[in-house]
C-alpha cells in the first residue's frame, strides 16, 4: 500500500534511477554516445549524396559499422559499449568517404560533360578547342 | 537532455587529454607517409585553401595518430587514412567544382556568342535577300524604262522622220510652186499672151484650157487656143519637163484630133516633140475643161 521502502530515497536519486530505466532505449542510448550521433548523420548525408549508387561497397561497411557500434551501445557489457564510440567514428569516417567519394565522381562527371559541350560549341563557331587545364 | 551534456563534455576533455599525451613515434613512418599526402595538398597554393573544414579533420585525426597510444593506434590510422583520403578527394571535389563553375560560364558566354552569330547570320541574310530583291527590283526598273525609252526614241525618230519628210517635201512643193510661178510669169512676158489658169495636183502642174480653146464640135483651135498654146509653148521652153496633152469629148476621134491639135500647135511654137504626148479621152468636155496639159514632176 505504501511505499517505504523509497521513501528515504533523496528525490534526485529516484530522479538518477527513472533515468537509468529509461536509457534502455536506443534513442537514450545514442544520444548518450555524440560519436553514433554524427555517424548516423554522416551515413545519411552520404545516402543523400547518392554514395548508394558511386560507392556502394564503403557506404555499406558505414552502415554495418554503425550497425556494430549502435549494438555496442546498447550492450550490457560495459567493455563492449566502450567500443560504441572508436565504432562509431570508423563508420563516420567511412561514411564521409563514400559521400565525398560520390561528390567528386558526380561533380567529374559534370565536368567532362560540361567540357564537352564547351568544346562542340567552340567547335561549332570555329573556335580553337581550350587546352586542358 | 542538458543534464547529460557535462558528461559528455568530461568524455570530450578524456579524449583530448589522452591524444595530448606526447607522441610515442615521431618518426613514425605512416604518420610521416599520411603527412608527406596532407603537406603535397598544401604545396599548392591554388588547392591549399579548399575544403578547409576536411583538411582540418585530417591534421586532427593525423595529431591523434601521433599521440596514440599502442592499444589505440590501429584504430587512430584507420581514422588519419581516411581522414587523409577524405581531405584529398574534398579538395579535388572543390577543385572540380570550381573548374565546373568556370565551364558553365564559359559555355553561357559561347551560347550567347552562337545566339549573337546566329541573329548576325540571319541579319545578313534578310540583308542579303533584301538587296537581292532591290537588285531585281532595280533591273525590272531598269528594263522598263529602256524599253520605254526605246518606246520613246522610235516614237520620236518617227516623228522626227516623219516632220522632216513633210517638211522637206513643203519646201519642195513650195520652191516647185515657186519656180513654176516665176516661169510663167516669164512666159507671159515673152509670148505676150496670157497663160490659161494652172493649177497643182500633186507634184504635176496642170493648165486647163476652156472649151473656147477650141472652135465648137471640131478638133482645131481657137483663136483663144492659140493664144493659150503660144503662152504655154513659150513656158515649156523655161520648164523643160515633160508634158502630157490630153483632150475631153465623148467622141474619142474628136477628142483625140483636138489632143493632137494643142501638140502640133506646141510643137510648132518651139516645143520638142520628143517632150509631148497626146491623148484624147473620152469624156465630157465642159466650158470650163476642155483639155488639159499636165506638166510632169
Amino acid at each position: 500500500m505504501n511505499d517505504p521502502s523509497f521513501a528515504y530515497f533523496p528525490r534526485r536519486l529516484c530522479a538518477l534511477l527513472l533515468a537509468s530505466g529509461l536509457a534502455v532505449t536506443a534513442h537514450a542510448q545514442t544520444a548518450a554516445v555524440p560519436e553514433l550521433q554524427r555517424a548516423e548523420q554522416a551515413v545519411v548525408k552520404a545516402q543523400r549524396a547518392d554514395a548508394d549508387h558511386y560507392a556502394p561497397d564503403l557506404l555499406e561497411l558505414a552502415r554495418q559499422t554503425l550497425v556494430q557500434a549502435q549494438t555496442a551501445a546498447l550492450s550490457s557489457s560495459r567493455r563492449e559499449r566502450r567500443e560504441a564510440a572508436p565504432l562509431a567514428l570508423r563508420a563516420e569516417a567511412d561514411a564521409d568517404l563514400a559521400r565525398v567519394r560520390s561528390e567528386l565522381a558526380q561533380v567529374e562527371a559534370a565536368v567532362q560533360a560540361r567540357r564537352n559541350e564547351v568544346d562542340e560549341l567552340r567547335q561549332r563557331l570555329g573556335l580553337a578547342t581550350e587546352g586542358a587545364r | 537532455m542538458s543534464r547529460r551534456f557535462p558528461c559528455v563534455r568530461a568524455g570530450l576533455l578524456g579524449l583530448a587529454l589522452l591524444v595530448a599525451v606526447p607522441a610515442p613515434a615521431a618518426d613514425d613512418p605512416d604518420v610521416l607517409r599520411l603527412q608527406a599526402r596532407l603537406e603535397a595538398l598544401q604545396a599548392d597554393p591554388d588547392v591549399a585553401r579548399l575544403a578547409p573544414f576536411e583538411q582540418m579533420q585530417a591534421r586532427e585525426a593525423l595529431a591523434a595518430l601521433a599521440a596514440a597510444r599502442r592499444a589505440a593506434r590501429p584504430e587512430a590510422l584507420y581514422l588519419a587514412e581516411r581522414r587523409v583520403e577524405i581531405a584529398e578527394l574534398a579538395v579535388r571535389t572543390e577543385a572540380a567544382r570550381q573548374e565546373l563553375a568556370r565551364l558553365d560560364q564559359r559555355r553561357t558566354e559561347l551560347l550567347l556568342e552562337a545566339s549573337r552569330r546566329e541573329a548576325e547570320e540571319a541579319r545578313r541574310e534578310a540583308e542579303r535577300l533584301r538587296i537581292q530583291a532591290q537588285i531585281q527590283a532595280e533591273e525590272a526598273e531598269r528594263l522598263r524604262l529602256a524599253a520605254e525609252a526605246e518606246a520613246a526614241a522610235r516614237t520620236e525618230a518617227e516623228q522626227a522622220l516623219g516632220k522632216a519628210a513633210s517638211r522637206q517635201s513643203a519646201q519642195l512643193s513650195a520652191a516647185r510652186r515657186k519656180e513654176a510661178e516665176l516661169a510663167r510669169q516669164e512666159a507671159e512676158l515673152v509670148s505676150g499672151k496670157k497663160l490659161p489658169p494652172a493649177r497643182f495636183d500633186g507634184q504635176s502642174e496642170v493648165f486647163t484650157l476652156p472649151g473656147s480653146a477650141y472652135a465648137a464640135g471640131k478638133g482645131a483651135l481657137s483663136a483663144s487656143g492659140k493664144d493659150a498654146a503660144a503662152a504655154l509653148a513659150a513656158y515649156l521652153q523655161i520648164n523643160t519637163r515633160n508634158v502630157r496633152v490630153q483632150a475631153w469629148s465623148q467622141d474619142a476621134k474628136l477628142a483625140q484630133a483636138r489632143a493632137q491639135a494643142l501638140r502640133e500647135a506646141l510643137v510648132q511654137a518651139g516645143v520638142p516633140a520628143a517632150r509631148i504626148k497626146a491623148e484624147g479621152r473620152s469624156g465630157p468636155a465642159s466650158a470650163q475643161r476642155a483639155a488639159e496639159v499636165v506638166v510632169a514632176p
